[in-house]
């Protein structure tokens, strides 16, 4: 299988009064159309990861690998231009632009990348049916649900058809059900593209949607667990290997399912 | 931790928040107090300053006050909007309304203060600058800085009123408010504005009104009134009204709209529109006002600064005046009583008009000249010929058209060839130099008129005198048989008597103009810590650097740019009014001088400003 993402070997230290080492040779790979979970208690360096993966930060040693490039080498010009054509991303706090209405949030990449205006619209019709925020979207953001916000961010996040899509506690500021409706679409996009989707998130309900959970504790990698054909037998495991990571089991809600 | 503790520590922890709020007050305070200063000077309340002139400048006081207000309730609503999600916080958590209101009165009085304080600092060293800049430009002896009790006592008086009542004005919009919605504070973003039809036409008219009087309508106090206000209102309409108009055509064009980087730009704009429209408004009218007041000066400066003659003294005295001996010897004995080694030229000349404008002229035979003058070393002339010693045109009118011109006295007419038109020699009148037969052909019908040039070192100090002399010949009004002349009366009139109004003139353009920019200033950087978090959200999904700083850029160049057209166009209507209505002549070109240097200093602060915040922005979204 082609590898999308190939993590290697990476540290990162910040720097400070007192240097604090946030993640410690930490290596895993994702194959296309992969869907990987990350989990871990906080503190322990799940969005320092992401943050790695997404180009945004720079790891002290070690290399990140996307379809074989390494991102981190790449000029500043060539870097937006990376993350814009790569990459997508969906946010805990969506990061959606309250100047836009939702459609022209949507198509915000594309318009940044001078696509044909027609073309664009067709784009932002075919994805936002297939969403179910079709009849929304010339609203704008405070008019709408958080869970209609993160299936916008996931629209926009997809609508250029990125290598690799990284989710950041995409279900954090959601309820139950919104959550639900934001990971079915997650799936489907998943299951439908073939697109390979990286998430961070502590919500175990929310893992339980992927192939594969990969755990960290204070830095390192501590264990990794594949999902059979049973999603909720698959829950009970990430519950079992949390409870084992030394958190709260109260942390976690057991009510979701 | 007491209350006050609480209100002090609010400040001195998140002082970022307060710095652009205090830094706009206390630049309203200090603009307040300068001028105080100068209205208070004990040189002024003594010299030469009249009544109406004291008026303007009280009135002036006050214009600035009432843009202080405005300026303060600005950067205080803004201020408060950031910090509504506090207000919130506190009251789920029990504060009462009362202690809330104390509360931001507190911080009010204590940012009041600190900003009086400051205001008051900066503006006395300001102002001691400006003595000396000011007093240099127009060539008056610099004002002496004093201990100003009554400008200290009127500025924190009336700015601690002004900041208490503020507060309880803000506490008002506060009160009104929901806790949800103080909580959501800022996050929750305006609704987009829909304009209105009948303010749109309303804003029109105004503004035609007001431009269509400055070029039609007859000027007095009433109908300048009039204009200014409906200039005012129609700025404040077009701004708000027209800008969204404008916009929304903008947007409807969506390949343009929906092309790379437009899309980011034009929905912010329609996100601040109001802001904007309150923005563009106070800084072209601010701007309006200094340019127009430099654009005055401009005109008053090249007013007086025309040809200089030799003469510290001339008289002129005609052929009808009886009292010519007297008038003389009066003039020697003030001469010589002062000590005055002057050197005197005396030449006989007939009473004659010209040209076009049948302006008056003394006509000079070429020999008695040519004695007279040998240093202008005139060349000969023939028969018909002439050399004219004077402006060949004078406040926008010909006084000599080409080479050839008509010459006319009482009862002659002859057409004389003119070889040259020299500088003038004297200021009473010009002069023709024509050939001695062409003279001797006048001389038969004419009496002759006597001028006396007078010439002698440091005539600036014979004001007296020459004001003495001026008064036994011309008397309180005018004198029909004879004119006198003096530099030094001249150089009173026209440079020491306006130097103080165009001082003032000067002062209030730099202090608008320097609103104007604080203005755009205080906006951007209390914006900045907004906008760079939605940068960086951008630069997640790829936005990169250079089309970050594209966006930015456009933007500046509308806030800086935009108003300031608007305000050209209103400079260029009233500097039309001072053309029509006051007699002034250089009016265009001073305008477009003064505009010229506007846009200079104007392009020069929107390159150092864009470029600090751009590299704020760069700094902290792409690090």
């Amino acid at each position: 299988m082609e590898e999308v993402l190939q993590v290697k070997e990476i540290n990162k230290i910040y720097q400070g009064k007192v240097a604090f080492q946030a993640l410690t040779n930490v290596s895993f790979s994702v194959e296309k159309g992969e869907f990987i979970g990350i989990m871990g208690p906080s503190g322990s360096g799940k969005t320092t990861l992401l943050n790695l993966i997404s180009t945004i930060d720079k790891p002290t040693s070690g290399k990140v690998l996307i379809n074989g490039q390494d991102p981190h080498q790449l000029k500043k010009e060539r870097l937006a231009e990376f993350r814009r054509k790569e990459l997508g991303f969906v946010f805990q706090d969506f990061n959606l632009l309250d100047t836009l209405t939702l459609e022209e949030n949507i198509m915000l990449p594309l318009t940044l990348e001078n696509v044909d205006p027609e073309l664009i619209e067709e784009k932002v019709k075919t994805i936002s049916k297939k969403l179910g925020i079709d009849a929304i979207l010339t609203k704008r953001t405070y008019e709408v649900s958080g869970g209609q916000k993160q299936r916008t961010a996931i629209a926009r996040a997809i609508i250029h058809q990125p290598k690799l899509l990284l989710a950041d506690e995409p279900t954090g500021n959601l309820d139950s059900k919104a959550s639900k409706d934001v990971m079915q679409t997650l799936q489907m996009i998943n299951e439908n593209d073939q697109t390979t989707m990286l998430m961070v998130t502590h919500d175990p309900y929310a893992a339980s949607y992927c192939h594969r959970v990969i755990f960290i504790k204070d830095g390192k990698l501590y264990n990794e667990i594949y999902r059979g054909t049973d999603q909720k037998a698959f829950f009970q495991q990430i519950m079992d290997v949390l409870s084992m990571l030394g958190g709260d089991r109260d942390d976690f809600s057991t009510v979701r399912l | 931790m007491t209350f006050p503790q609480f209100a002090y520590k609010n400040i001195t922890r998140n002082l970022r928040a307060y710095m652009a709020f205090y830094l706009s007050s206390s630049f309203a305070v200090m603009i307040f107090f300068m001028f105080a200063m100068f209205i208070f000077h004990p040189a002024l309340e003594t010299g030469y300053m009249n009544n109406i002139a004291k008026k303007g400048m009280k009135f002036a006081e006050w214009i600035i006050f009432g843009f202080s207000i405005f300026f303060i309730l600005y950067s205080l609503s803004t201020f408060l909007k950031t910090r509504k999600k506090e207000f919130g916080i506190l009251t789920i958590h029990g504060a009462s309304p009362k202690q809330l209101r104390w509360l931001i009165t507190l911080e009010n009085v204590f940012i009041g203060l600190a900003s009086i304080i400051t205001g008051i600092l900066g503006g006395t060293v300001l102002a001691k600058f400006f003595f000396i800049a000011g007093a240099y430009m127009v060539k008056m002896e610099p004002l002496q800085l004093y201990f100003p009790l009554e400008a200290l006592g009127i500025t924190v008086g009336v700015f601690l009123l002004l900041f208490i009542l503020i507060s309880q004005f803000m506490l008002f919009t506060i009160h009104s408010e929901e806790v949800i919605s103080l909580l959501k504070g800022s996050e929750k973003p305006k609704k987009e504005p829909k304009p209105s039809i009948l303010f749109s036409v309303l804003g029109i008219l105004f503004l035609g009104t007001g431009f269509g009087m400055s070029l039609f309508a007859g000027i007095d106090m009433g109908s300048a009134v009039v204009i200014t206000l409906c200039t005012v209102i129609g700025t404040y309409l077009f701004y708000s009204q027209l800008s969204v108009w404008m916009i929304q055509l903008l947007k409807r064009n969506k390949k343009m709209y929906r092309k790379g980087i437009n899309l980011l730009w034009i929905s912010d704009l329609t996100y601040r529109i109001k802001d904007n429209a309150r923005l563009f408004f106070i800084v072209s009218i601010v701007s309006a006002v200094a340019f127009t007041a430099t654009g005055t000066l401009a005109t008053y400066k090249l007013m007086f600064s025309t040809a200089e003659t030799s003469y510290a003294m001339e008289f002129l005295s005609y052929a009808t005046n009886q009292d010519e001996k007297k008038q003389l010897e009066f003039i020697k004995e003030k001469l010589e009583q002062e000590n005055i080694d002057y050197q005197q030229t005396i030449f006989k000349a007939i009473e004659a008009r010209q040209g076009p404008m049948s302006y008056p002229v003394l006509v000079v035979s070429h020999q008695d000249w040519v004695k007279q003058f040998p240093e202008l070393q005139a060349p000969n002339i023939h028969d018909g010929e002439g050399i004219y010693y004077g402006e060949a045109k004078r406040g926008g009118y010909t006084i000599v058209n080409g080479n050839k011109t008509k010459l006319l006295t009482d009862d002659q007419q002859m057409s004389i060839t003119l070889q040259s038109i020299e500088e003038p020699v004297f200021y009473l009148s010009d002069i023709l130099v024509v050939d001695h037969n062409t003279f001797r052909q006048l001389e038969q019908n004419h009496e002759l008129s006597t001028m006396y040039g007078f010439q002698f070192e440091n005539w600036k100090e014979s004001l007296e005198i020459s004001q003495e002399i001026q008064s036994q010949i011309v008397g309180e009004t005018f004198n029909p048989n004879a004119q006198y002349f003096s530099k030094a009366v001249r150089y009173f009139e026209t440079v020491q008597l306006p130097s103080l109004s165009l001082f003032i003139g000067l002062f209030i353009a730099i202090i608008f103009f320097l609103a104007a920019g604080s203005f755009l200033y205080f906006r951007l950087f209390a914006d900045l810590y907004e906008e760079r978090k939605k940068y960086k959200s951008l630069a997640k999904i790829g936005l990169s650097e250079k089309e970050m700083v594209k966006i930015s850029t456009i933007q500046m160049a509308i806030l800086f740019f935009l108003p300031f057209l608007l305000a050209i166009i209103e400079t260029g209507f009233a500097l039309h009014v001072l053309q029509r209505e006051g007699g002034y002549f250089h009016v265009f070109q001073s305008g477009v001088i003064t505009i010229l240097g506007f846009l200079g200093l104007q392009i020069i602060y929107f390159i150092i400003m864009s470029h600090s915040y751009n590299k704020h922005l760069k700094e902290y979204v792409f690090r």
